[in-house]
């Protein structure tokens, strides 16, 4: 059956909203919805070179042909302990008890309870931006302190380094790619192009190394790279 | 016709959020050299109050249970807890019912009461739905953005959390996006909120803490034609994001620790119990405080619940519950009228209050001793711009509402049928704001000046 050209049309404007960012990042691999051949990808540590090259008939990045949208409360709860191999944002406000912060607070950050609210504020709001700030200051310290005393083979934030301490450049850019695809399902490609589109990562992190106490060098800068990660809009926003 | 500064504000202000970039700075700035600023407060009493125990009272005296055939009315006054007076509160312009409390009604100069408004609906959500927006519900489905939402976007982005709400509905259809009611959880939610990290310890250290800091500034928004995160979503979260990290350091939350000794006046006063502030009490100084903070400009917040009495609940329960709900109002004007407004004046004199139900209860008690659903309605409006200690129409046999004239207020058989949007343009009006989006005119009686 032959495609109306409204259809072919769409398409070109959708590839066209495919184009990376003025500040180089690579695009999304993560599939065209309509594309059923093609199998998403998990957030996984699996060097971004052996990965599955995009089926030819991809377009270079993701297609997205429908308004951005903002996560659902339920579904941000549910990524976190993917993203973070299993951390889940719980607090113990007193009394000995682990409270699922996300769940308490879900009425605050407009999930409805269908009984007063029964459509979910999806709005970026200035209080979604706020907790996703604190449950990043409070997770990634966790899991900077998991990682660190965790075998290489375990590791989820800093993979592809031997030595966790190492401020290597390669190192941090490989662990970097793994980040962006574990946070964003972005393949950062290998090369000049990629290495730019992380330099402000890099940066990030070489500043929040080189400014640390003695010993805390490394865990300082990935502390600072996964916070920055956690609060990056495209976490919530697809 | 040249736009006002308002006009402009509301117009500059929505362009920009549509365009995904921050306007605070420029809203703050104007608003400081404007002296009219103005807040709201949004009382909602849940469940569908008695119009008989509080805001359309009668005197048993002249409406006896031997005449019910007739007014279509029982007072049951009789059947009320002892604390409780048998007859209406003569509370100077008007009467008000034994629920009214004392407290409120000495306050009937401060506030008008328009009576016999026509919900023409006996569905909660419906009635709910058609208060807070201001128009009919399409089915259960609430249409258009809520009033509070619409006054919070005229009012402008300036504060750190222009309209919050707690346990009421909040629609957000079309206005920018600061504008829909930040719903806080429960009262105690808000110091956590504001605090980083939700006052838990934070380990970040301070040069983590710097790198970020510049990182964030740096970062500037991707194209138009890029994905999801450079879309007008995400430039708005990265917006708020700056914003959030304004709000944690400004030690707002200071002013909704309840237990805190510099709040011990504001404990006396709303009679607060520290662990126990999901009462109707406790959520009047939460609005207060979100007022008197700074944190936002509009309120919208519901003070009595479980009122749907069906059975004999409504004698014991009802009166009780709108009592604290009407005092705990009454306790948050005169909060308001003690609190200095930042542009001059009590706050009060620049709040505009609305309180509203989603209808009445019928005029007789059922079977059960209890009252159903009626379809009409009182509201309670005063504050900024409203004419304090006046009545707005009428209820008739039954407490139905009856036609008025709404030039002057009083039944007409060729008058109209007053309707929430009637109330919520007025409040509009009453503040400067623009109602078009109502397309109802105020009620001119009860504006001042």
């Amino acid at each position: 059956m032959k495609r109306p050209a409204a259809l072919w049309g769409c398409m070109a404007l959708a590839a066209l909203a495919l184009m990376a960012c003025d500040d180089a990042r690579g695009p999304r691999s993560q599939p065209a919805a309509a594309d059923a051949t093609t199998p998403p990808h998990p957030p996984t540590d699996a060097p971004p070179e052996a990965d599955a090259a995009p089926p030819p008939s991809a377009a270079p990045s993701t297609p997205l042909a429908r308004a951005a949208g903002r996560m659902t409360v339920e579904a941000l709860a549910r990524s976190i302990p993917v993203i973070t191999g299993g951390l889940r944002w719980t607090e113990d406000f007193g009394g000995g008890v682990e409270t699922d912060v996300l769940q308490a607070l879900a009425p605050t950050l407009g999930a409805p309870d269908y009984l007063r609210v029964t459509e979910e504020n999806l709005e970026p709001s200035l209080i979604l931006a706020k907790f996703l700030n604190d449950a990043a200051q409070r997770l990634c310290v966790r899991w900077v302190e998991r990682d660190e005393a965790a075998a290489a083979a375990d590791r989820t934030l800093v993979v592809h380094a031997a030595d966790w301490e190492s401020r290597d450049d390669a190192a941090v850019r490989a662990a970097l790619r793994a980040l962006q695809l574990r946070f964003f399902g972005r393949r950062v490609p290998e090369g000049a192009a990629g290495d730019a589109a992380l330099e402000p990562l890099r940066a990030l992190f070489q500043d929040a190394s080189s400014t640390a106490a003695p010993g805390r060098e490394a865990g300082d800068g990935w502390l600072a790279v996964c916070i920055a990660h956690m609060t990056d809009p495209e976490l919530v926003i697809y | 016709m040249t736009p006002t500064r308002r006009q402009f504000l509301t117009r500059s202000s929505a362009a920009l959020a549509a365009l995904g970039l921050s306007s605070t700075a420029l809203t703050r700035a104007a608003w400081g050299a404007e002296d009219n600023d103005h807040y709201f407060v949004f009382a909602y009493f849940e469940g569908g109050w008695d119009h008989l125990l509080a805001l359309d009272p009668r005197d048993p005296a002249e409406f006896r249970d031997a005449d019910m055939r007739e007014t279509g009315i029982q007072t049951a006054y009789d059947r009320l807890p002892p604390q409780f007076s048998r007859a209406p509160i003569d509370a100077g312009p008007f009467a008000l019912g034994p629920a009214a409390g004392d407290e409120l009604a000495a306050l009937a100069d401060q506030f008008s009461v328009v009576r016999g408004i026509n919900m023409a609906t006996l569905t909660h959500e419906v009635g709910r739905r058609y208060f807070i927006t201001g128009r009919a519900p399409s089915g259960l489905t609430a249409r258009g953005d809520a009033v509070a939402t619409l006054c919070a976007a005229q009012l402008g982005p300036d504060t750190p959390v222009p309209h919050l709400g707690h346990a009421t509905e909040s629609y957000n259809v079309d206005q920018p996006p600061f504008a829909g009611a930040l719903q806080v959880g429960a009262v105690e939610h808000v110091q956590y909120i504001l605090r980083d990290t939700l006052g838990l310890p934070t380990p970040v250290p301070p040069n983590v803490r710097g790198a970020l800091g510049a990182y964030w500034a740096k970062r500037t928004p991707c194209s138009p034609e890029a994905g999801a995160g450079a879309s007008r979503l995400a430039d708005q979260y990265r917006d708020n994001r700056a914003r959030a990290r304004q709000v944690v350091a400004s030690g707002l939350h200071r002013a909704f620790e309840f237990g805190a000794a510099e709040h011990a006046a504001l404990r006396a006063r709303y009679g607060l119990q520290v662990g126990a502030l999901e009462t109707p009490f406790g959520r009047a100084a939460l609005a207060a405080q979100a007022l008197k903070s700074g944190l936002s400009r509009v309120v919208s917040v519901a003070l009595s619940t479980q009122l749907d009495t069906h059975d004999a609940t409504w004698a014991t329960d009802h009166p009780t519950r709108l009592h604290d709900g009407l005092t705990a109002l009454a306790r948050l004007v005169n909060d308001l009228r003690e609190s200095p407004a930042p542009g001059g004046g009590s706050l009060w004199s620049r709040t505009t209050l609305v309180a509203f139900s989603e209808f009445g209860r019928t005029a007789r008690l059922n079977e059960r001793g209890g009252r159903d659903h009626l379809l009409g309605n009182c509201a309670l409006i005063g504050g900024a711009g409203v004419r304090g200690g006046r009545v707005f129409g009428a209820s008739g046999a039954g407490l139905s509402p009856l036609l008025v004239d709404l030039a002057t207020g009083a039944p007409s058989e060729a008058g109209a049928s007053l309707q929430p949007e009637h109330v919520l343009a007025t409040a509009m009006v009453a503040a400067g704001l623009d109602a078009s989006a109502l397309r109802s005119a105020p009620l001119e009686p009860l504006l001042a000046g």
